[in-house]
């Protein structure tokens, strides 16, 4: 069974500011993610890999076509939901990692991730999992590094067991041993059963992680 | 689920009017060149569930914050309705409009002696609040004013202090301890860390998120500044010339705004 199809979609981006010039990024797009399984997109920098990720997490609004989710309750199609649906799915279904962490001044690490409805214990042991040494986490994200950001990040967004992750380049800014814990967590989600969509630079090596490659050629999906 | 506050077809105008405008203002100001009449905004429709956080954005005259003042039963509407847990308000009056202001919203002004008088010590504004709202006994209301200060992170121990020698962080404190006193379903904030320095801003917009968290409250928040309409609201709605140009989750409209201004608006954040 299928957890998320996509069918054409299309998104252009329409600036204002330089005289409405166009510019198409997905074109005619169709994706199916099987329960379960991991895809990763990989493809240069700009080809549009990350709105992909953004168009379903509804960041991004799509010109045309459906993002039809099927797992973890009725129906949805992302395109075309209202506002109150679409944080409600994102809250309940849908988690979203990327590169960039907004950070809440004052808040601690443990307390962004237990904010997520984990006590407080549990949050710090994810945290540490993770590879965040034990002096930063109660120290607020504000004060950490792209790495040190990126763990908090990863960490929040695996918190809930939501059916469906989109990742965007989780792991771009951690070193390799950090890479490898936060791309083991990520699998363990895989192994409970979430299906997962993630966009690399470079698909990692880990067995049993990625299932299928595809690369976005002229706007579409198309095995890499 | 009924909504805590709801805006429909909200249209408040300054002056005669006239056929040139009775449609609407002219397309790129909020003054009718004909007739001098202002538009304060113009068919403006939102809504507020229990507990969800709405920002409003828009430049200096927008008319976001006529939107609030009606809201606050400031303003009456020249036409359209208000209606808070589904009960038309817009227009309301003497002690209808007393009750409702006590029990059903609260408001934290940017200017903190349009909410506060400054002569006053901090327990005495929060006090005359929980006054209004039936509070007799002395001790009660004494609790209740420490409980309050020490949930906005102000030092008890300047309950007997007036307002006046207070920081203008404290102040805000001041007037979210005042405007949450009666645990009232709808909280506005209008500007309400404009003025503040960085370090300030930032304690305060903290602080409001976790009463927001902490109460449950539904907020309704008018602001300039997309950094503060970021932190807390998911919901916002972005005005221009009194009119609302676009809506959305608010990730998706400083992500990927539609409307020109708001393209500008998205563009011009530092």
């Amino acid at each position: 069974m299928s957890a998320l199809v996509v069918r054409g979609l299309t998104k252009t981006f329409r600036s204002h500011l330089r005289g409405g010039a166009e510019s198409v990024v997905l074109r005619d797009l169709d994706l199916d993610l099987a329960e379960g399984s991991c895809t990763a997109v990989t493809g240069p920098s700009g080809s549009g890999k990350s709105s992909i990720l953004r168009c379903i997490y509804r960041t991004y609004l799509p010109d045309t076509g459906s993002i039809r989710l099927h797992v973890g309750g009725g129906e949805v199609d992302l395109a075309a939901a209202d506002d109150r649906t679409v944080l409600t799915t994102r809250r309940e279904r849908l988690g979203l990692v990327t590169q960039f962490l907004h950070v809440i001044p004052r808040r601690s690490a443990v307390d962004l991730v237990a904010a997520e409805g984990l006590d407080r214990g549990e949050a710090a042991e994810r945290l540490r999992r993770l590879g965040l040494a034990d002096d930063r986490l109660e120290s607020p994200p504000a004060t950490f590094s792209g790495g040190e950001r990126q763990m908090v990040g990863v960490a929040i967004a695996l918190a809930r067991p939501r059916p469906v992750l989109l990742l965007d380049e989780p792991t771009a800014s951690l070193d390799p041993a950090r890479r490898d814990r936060a791309l083991r967590e990520v699998l363990r989600r895989k192994r409970a059963g979430a299906t997962l969509l993630a966009v690399f630079h470079e698909v990692p090596a880990l067995p049993g992680l990625v299932d299928r490659v595809l690369t976005l050629r002229d706007g579409r999906l198309v095995a890499a | 689920m009924t909504p805590v506050l709801e805006v429909r077809d909200l249209t408040v105008r300054y002056g005669p009017g006239c056929p040139s405008c009775a449609g609407g203002p002219p397309p790129a100001t909020a003054r009718c060149p004909a007739c001098g009449t202002v538009t304060g905004c113009h068919r403006v429709s939102l809504d507020l569930a229990p507990g969800e956080v709405l920002g409003i954005v828009g430049e200096s005259g927008s008319g976001k914050s006529t939107v609030l003042a009606c809201c606050n039963l400031d303003v009456p509407p020249t036409s359209g309705r208000v209606l808070l847990a589904g009960d038309d308000v817009a227009g309301a009056e003497g002690a209808r409009r007393r009750r409702l202001r006590v029990e059903s919203l609260g408001i934290v002004y940017q200017t903190p002696q349009q909410g506060l008088d400054l002569d006053v010590t901090a327990g005495g504004n929060v006090a005359v609040r929980l006054l209004a709202a039936g509070w007799r006994r002395y001790d009660d209301i004494r609790v209740r004013v420490l409980e309050l200060l020490d949930a906005v992170e102000l030092p008890v121990e300047r309950v007997d202090v007036p307002v006046g020698s207070f920081s203008g962080g404290m102040r805000q404190r001041v007037q979210l301890a005042k405007a949450l006193a009666t645990s009232p379903p709808v909280l506005l904030l209008d500007e309400p860390t404009s003025g503040l320095d960085v370090s300030v801003q930032a304690r305060t917009l903290d602080l409001i998120r976790d009463l927001h968290e902490r109460t449950g409250v539904a907020m309704l928040v008018v602001s300039h500044d997309l950094a503060v309409i970021r932190m807390l609201a998911s919901r916002l709605v972005v005005m221009r010339h009194g009119r609302v140009v676009e809506s959305g989750v608010t990730d998706q409209v400083l992500g990927d705004p539609q409307h020109a201004y708001s393209q500008l608006l998205v563009s011009a954040q530092l």
